[in-house]
């Protein structure tokens, strides 16, 4: 029994039909093929994953109350107007369909939803700034292009995009959205001052504008940190550049690497990061 | 999954789904408020994943049960009472899905912000913003999957149905249940296959 075949059977459960033997020899195949061991323990991998997340939702306190008020009511069965015969019926439906076809188009462009991301967590004071005002960054606020996230000392917001990067706002930090990808395009970000940490999703790529430089980050995890003077980046996975007018760098995992307004960045220089999360500290 | 959110129940408390569902046969409308309390988050869970919005999985859940109440009599006994309620859900949400084609799932659906929300070290935060995003990305694959694969998929790994449960509520046999729930299980590793670097993409 070859990889292929025996997959048809690995980690589907067996049952007592006459492909039992069938089992027995893929289960034989995987024991002595790491590839297809590898295999059965991610399946198994994807089992613990989903029983893990697919967390209840709760139904409204009011729900049970309603049922039994519903239940309560006499049944009105839907019925057809009298006289309306099955014909008419056909026609009238016929001519609906003819309308909302001939307005899909200008539906589809109207109903098209906007980009937005989603606060996913939130630590102390976090605000959201947009024309229309202030209000506080909670989880499943949702943020638009143009919104600015600040959060105070000691707090922390962390955002979830529609390609499923996340970016974790860090205290005393003011950054706006100036992008996000639903599209093929980059996200990007305005960071004005303080630190960011980001988990860009592989293939989807992240820019971030800083007053000194700019990070563009590529399926990785990094985080930077900006002051008027300096911007410092650190590399937790994958390659990140940092750019600005006088010059560019790619700083790969484990590295850092920062640039000044007057100067082309400095070479990345390997330093120890810690685990926590890929968090850098205010200055390097 | 955990779905045993106690209420009042009086009378009911400890009595089986099977007869209570008698008694809401003979119209006893108390059996029938326990036996929504007992069930209401499983079902309005369920709803909201196959839906995709909160707003139309409560009046679907809410359909369910009027449709459960009416069709009482015809639970014969034999066989999961959750099985059947899931069975009547399926169907229901499946009109409300004709009704509206909402096939979209949306952020708004998001884990309860108690879920999330940490007063804790940054650590704590990034922990569990990340355990979010896992989530997100799980409820995205899932909802991305045909509703042939999805929905064994959330009977097994949301509600916790065996496959014969699984058979009896979509009207299929236990192997077929079985085999689509095999089939959402592979198709999944591929797509979160970011989320264990054994799964690969292949």
């Amino acid at each position: 029994m070859d990889c292929r075949e025996a997959r048809r059977y690995l980690g589907r459960p067996s049952g007592p039909e006459p492909g039992t033997a069938h089992w027995a020899r893929a289960e034989q195949h995987a024991a002595a093929c790491p590839v297809c061991r590898a295999y059965v323990e991610s399946l198994q991998r994807i089992d613990e994953i989903l029983s893990a997340s697919l967390c209840p939702h709760l139904a409204p306190a009011d729900f049970t109350a309603r049922v039994v008020e519903a239940v309560a009511r006499p049944h009105q069965p839907r019925t057809a107007p009298v006289g309306l015969r099955p014909a008419l019926a056909w026609a009238l439906a016929a001519s609906a369909i003819a309308l909302l076809a001939a307005t899909a188009t200008q539906w589809r462009s109207a109903m098209a939803p906007s980009a937005v991301a989603t606060v996913v967590a939130a630590q102390g004071v976090g605000q959201v700034l947009r024309a229309s005002g202030a209000e506080a960054a909670v989880p499943g606020a949702r943020i638009e292009v143009g919104d600015t996230i600040a959060t105070q000392p000691g707090g922390s917001v962390c955002l979830c995009f529609p390609d499923r990067s996340c970016v974790t706002v860090q205290g005393g930090t003011m950054v706006r959205i100036v992008e996000l990808p639903p599209t093929r395009s980059p996200a990007r970000l305005d960071l004005e001052r303080g630190l960011i940490t980001g988990r860009v999703q592989h293939g989807r790529e992240m820019l971030v504008r800083t007053p000194c430089a700019t990070a563009s980050a590529e399926g990785t995890r990094f985080c930077l940190n900006a002051t008027d003077e300096q911007s410092c980046l650190t590399v937790r996975e994958g390659r990140v550049g940092l750019a600005n007018d006088h010059g560019q760098v790619h700083a790969t995992a484990m590295q850092h690497a920062s640039a000044t307004r007057t100067a082309a960045p400095e070479a990345p220089v390997s330093a120890p990061i810690p685990d926590s999360g890929g968090h850098c500290s205010r200055s390097f | 999954m955990d779905y045993g959110r106690e209420h009042s129940g009086g009378q009911w408390m400890g009595r089986s789904d099977a007869d209570l569902l008698r008694a809401v046969g003979a119209g006893d409308v108390s059996a029938f408020s326990a036996f929504v309390d007992r069930h209401k988050d499983r079902v309005f869970s369920f709803a909201v994943e196959v839906i995709g919005n909160r707003a139309d999985a409560e009046d679907a859940s809410q359909e369910t049960f009027v449709e459960a109440y009416r069709f009482a009599r015809r639970f014969q006994g034999e066989g999961s009472a959750v099985a059947w309620l899931l069975g009547i859900a399926w169907h229901r949400c499946l009109t409300w899905k004709y009704r509206w084609r909402r096939h979209a799932v949306s952020l708004d659906d998001l884990p309860s912000p108690e879920g999330v929300v940490g007063n804790g070290t940054d650590r704590r935060v990034d922990d569990e913003a990340e355990a979010t995003a896992v989530r997100l990305d799980v409820r995205r694959a899932l909802a991305k999957l045909p509703p042939k694969y999805r929905v064994p998929a959330l009977l097994r790994y949301q509600q916790g149905l065996s496959h014969e449960e699984i058979g009896a509520a979509l009207g299929i046999s236990p192997a077929t249940a079985a085999q689509r729930v095999h089939r959402a299980k592979v198709i999944l590793r591929t797509a979160l296959h970011h989320l264990d670097p054994r799964a690969g993409g292949g």
